[in-house]
């Protein structure tokens, strides 16, 4: 055996663990989670897969003449603007902290992050007192005589409140390393750029915006990424909503996600079950999948690696 | 310190010795089979069990050990990810509410119990009639009729009746007493005082005035016209208003009443947070008017699981009634109502025609499934848009817990399930006196005599929880053991003793569940209400199907634009019937 065989060997050996992981817990599952969309499986259990009988693209078709499907896909899109929302105000936070003085910045951070890092199921249950018809803000709106708002039972309102909601939950991430990306901007290119005359907003949108440009790639790609998969929101404030509202008011409350999980663990038998959820979950990964790479093609164009 | 440390060291000695201990068990377990039961519970009814458990465990002669393992929080999801697996621990005996029942029989989870039950000649008809039948079930055909297999035995019923907060109804100047139709004569003629031990004198009713059949009686009352506000003189009414929690009220006179305690500016921010009562009436479910007078919203057409949305059907229903006056059962246990053919033929509900048996009459025709509808909704829609505006809207409960609209004193009465009186009594306190009274029903009166030209049947829904074996166990026929102790007289004797749920053996329902709740005068002290519709209130529609997929096709906008009255009922039907109706259609083959 050579020298660079066993090099290998070693280096086989040493990332083994790692692969076995990868392999049972990602790549065995995908090829199972394939194979089941191609099949009218109700539900996976032990003997699932000794009666499988493949029905070749039909969930696929069905899927996609689904008014549901196409209604989930809207939802979870205008769900992800949140991504958006979250960039904009985490650099204007992380911009703002910078200038505030040690101390401060250090209790700014912890109350920003605290949010990110609580229970959510708390977090959503707070979320719900507020948008209460007896709760905090309609305590404000009828003490002014206005009438309550139905937040969480009104179609308009529902998708603007998850927003907020999911906003206000994740920004502290986006903050946090954004302030890490402001950190790490070149002093020299501002002040010589400052020394050429450039005003605040100019220095800020030509030299420090795209010197993050890395960060807000990554944050894009990754918001993106967990934005189309959003479903424990959903999932927790519809159920909470009680009888009738399984996909929030006026099926505004129905995710990808949301719709997969009913599919294949809840309401199998009457919205196809788990080979018709298998197959919607092919085509989130295709989503994801084609978004992304749109992403990588024009990241050329506006990230900098400089 | 060398001391210190030779007591922390025979501490943590003493420490890991006893954790030894503990695992040694329960001695009772030593040699016996050992079954393992499945369930949830909060922490009253999680005491009544391990009793019932702890009985067995000690008493029994199968040779059996019980392990009672309460999972009170992921009951539903533990099942679901564990039952369906091969070499997994599962239970041997678990519970399965009506709600989950069709969809566990179908992936499998369950034993078929039939033959244990042939077996053991287990007497069914000491159980609630409409328990036993909701676990009937053929998986293939997603039917229920009598010669289906029991998948479970049951455990308890919990019907829904009318919970009325009297101390409101007294303020208002209501007069509210206890007394059966039976004994109205006696009442009337003052002889006879009613189950609060009051006679008609000590309510200060007129000695001439004769008390009417009816759940509320006013002087001036609301039928459809004009609603007409009491007249009080110096905080006295002067008129004559009776409620009585012995007789079931009409759609009218739940109606007249629920006006009596509505604020006229209901909507108005400034009645939130307020005791006094906000709007007279809750209920969330229709069950209890569309099954009143024979409608539902969806029909096996064919009786072989051909489903058909019949939320907004128009044809009336005509009742059946027997020789003896008695309305006629049909073999689900639903009062039997035929609806008129084309030429003239009677047809059930499958379809099928039927013929009048010797001495059976038939009803008028009843108001239909749609007409039924209508008047559930037009409760919570505004006056503004053409409703009454006595319910809550759901814009005003949005996601606030609906029984606390009763027990925070703003809504005078409201439509609950019996499961929730302990929710109740420790939410309400003394804060004011409740009790319960029948669901109303629907009835026309004879204008010139006053007494009931037409009447709907009482009806609503209950929930119930089953006993199944796992269709995985090694030990089915010791799992069954169990659970004919449980649903047999010791278990259920002690269940009824403790007063939670009403208890599956119907004569100690109706004896000591009813004596052990009403005991030192605690509330609701008319609880015979619930047993009384032990047979007659059925599963919600929720147990149709093996799963909700159909329901939450229209329930949401039901639930939301239809009872604030944002959206109207046709364009409600115009848009959901069809999409209904497919739904329904994908459960078949």
């Amino acid at each position: 055996m050579t020298r660079r065989m066993r090099t290998d060997i070693g280096g086989w050996l040493m990332i083994l663990p790692q692969m076995i992981g990868i392999a049972v817990f990602s790549l065995i599952p995908i090829a199972m989670a394939i194979l089941i969309s191609f099949s009218d499986m109700l539900y996976v259990q032990s003997d699932s897969f000794a009666a499988l009988h493949l029905i070749g693209f039909a969930h696929f078709g069905d899927i996609l003449t689904d008014p549901l499907f196409w209604r989930a896909v809207l939802n979870t899109f205008i769900a992800a603007l949140c991504v958006p929302i979250q960039m904009a105000f985490g650099l204007l936070i992380a911009v703002l902290l910078k200038r505030l003085g040690k101390r401060l910045k250090q209790f700014f951070r912890a109350v920003l992050f605290i949010p990110y890092v609580s229970s959510m199921v708390a977090v959503v249950f707070m979320w719900q007192y507020i948008f209460e018809p007896t709760g905090a803000i309609n305590s404000i709106v009828t003490a002014m005589g206005g009438e309550a708002v139905r937040f969480l039972t009104d179609p308009n309102w529902f998708m603007p409140c998850l927003i907020l909601m999911m906003t206000w939950s994740g920004i502290g991430y986006y903050i946090i390393l954004y302030e890490a990306a402001l950190t790490n901007v070149n002093q020299s290119c501002i002040e010589a750029a400052e020394l050429d005359g450039a005003g605040r907003m100019r220095r800020f949108f030509s030299i420090v915006v795209p010197a993050i440009s890395p960060t807000t790639f990554y944050l894009l790609v990754m918001g993106i990424i967990n934005g189309l998969q959003v479903f424990t929101w959903f999932q927790i404030i519809c159920a909470n909503l009680g009888d009738g509202f399984l996909w929030g008011p006026n099926n505004t409350g129905i995710t990808i996600v949301y719709y997969i999980y009913q599919m294949a663990y809840v309401n199998q038998f009457g919205m196809g079950g788990a080979g018709r959820a298998c197959a919607m979950s092919v085509l989130l990964v295709m989503i994801i999948g084609i978004l992304t790479a749109v992403n990588f093609l024009f990241q050329k164009r506006w990230v900098h690696y400089d | 310190m060398k001391k210190g440390l030779k007591l922390c060291c025979g501490a943590l000695a003493f420490a890991m010795a006893a954790g030894l201990l503990a695992g040694c068990g329960d001695p009772l377990r030593e040699g016996k089979t050992v079954v393992t039961f499945w369930g949830w519970a909060d922490d009253e009814e999680a005491e009544i069990v391990s009793s019932q458990i702890k009985w067995y465990n000690e008493n029994n002669t199968d040779n059996i050990y019980v392990d009672y393992v309460p999972r009170p929080g992921d009951y539903v999801a533990a099942v679901n990810s564990t039952l369906g697996l091969d070499n997994v621990d599962g239970p041997d005996v678990f519970y399965a509410s009506d709600e989950d029942f069709k969809r566990w029989v179908k992936r499998g989870f369950m034993a078929d119990l039939q033959d244990y039950v042939d077996a053991a000649e287990i007497d069914l008809s000491s159980m609630w009639d409409s328990a036993v039948y909701r676990y009937r079930y053929d998986p293939e055909t997603n039917t229920n009729n009598p010669d289906d297999h029991l998948y479970a035995l049951p455990k308890d019923i919990s019907p829904t009746g009318l919970f009325y907060n009297k101390s409101v109804f007294e303020n208002h100047g209501v007069k509210v007493i206890s007394v059966d139709e039976a004994d109205l004569d006696e009442f009337n003629a003052g002889t006879k005082a009613d189950k609060t031990g009051k006679t008609k004198a000590d309510y200060g009713i007129p000695e001439d005035f004769e008390v009417p059949a009816q759940g509320f009686y006013r002087q001036y009352p609301y039928r459809g016209g004009q609603w007409r506000k009491p007249q009080y003189t110096d905080g006295k009414v002067t008129e004559l208003m009776i409620f009585n929690n012995r007789i079931a009220m009409s759609w009218d006179e739940v109606e007249d009443l629920s006006m009596l305690f509505t604020k006229e500016d209901a909507y108005n921010a400034a009645n939130l947070g307020k005791s006094d009562p906000t709007w007279g009436y809750l209920t969330h479910w229709w069950f209890a008017y569309g099954w009143s007078v024979g409608g539902d919203c969806a029909v096996d057409t064919t009786g072989n699981g051909d489903w058909e949305f019949t939320l907004g059907d128009e044809t009336p229903h005509y009742l059946v009634y027997n020789e003896d006056g008695n309305y006629a059962v049909g073999d689900d246990y639903k009062a039997l109502f035929v609806t008129k053919g084309e030429g003239g033929q009677l047809l059930r509900s499958d379809g099928t025609e039927y013929t009048l048996q010797a001495g059976q009459t038939l009803s008028g025709a009843m108001p239909s499934q749609r007409d039924a509808f209508e008047r559930f909704v037009a409760l919570t829609v505004p006056t503004g848009k053409g409703g009454l505006g006595i319910s809550p809207r759901p814009q005003d409960v949005g996601t606030t817990e609906r029984l606390s609209f009763f027990t925070t004193g703003r809504v005078a009465m409201i439509v609950e399930q019996n499961y929730r009186i302990n929710s109740m009594r420790h939410a309400i306190g003394d804060r004011f006196e409740w009790d319960v009274a029948p669901l109303p029903i629907y009835k026309e009166y004879d204008l010139m005599t006053g007494e009931v030209s037409l009447e709907g049947v009482p009806a609503g829904h209950s929930g119930s929880t089953g006993f199944c074996i796992w269709s995985k166990s090694k030990v089915k026929d010791d799992a069954f053991k169990v659970i004919e102790y449980l649903t047999g007289e010791t278990a259920q004797r002690m269940m009824a003793n403790g007063g939670y749920n009403i208890c599956i053996q119907r004569d100690l329902a109706q004896t000591e569940y009813v004596q052990a709740n009403v005991a030192d005068g605690k509330a609701p002290q008319n609880i015979s209400v619930f047993v009384e519709y032990g047979d007659i209130q059925r599963p919600g529609d929720w147990w149709y199907m093996p799963d909700k997929t159909w329901i939450e096709v229209w329930a949401p906008t039901l639930n939301s634009d239809v009872k604030n009255g944002d959206r109207s009922i046709d364009a409600f039907f115009s848009e959901y019937t069809s999409l209904a109706n497919d739904a329904l259609k994908a459960y078949k083959g």
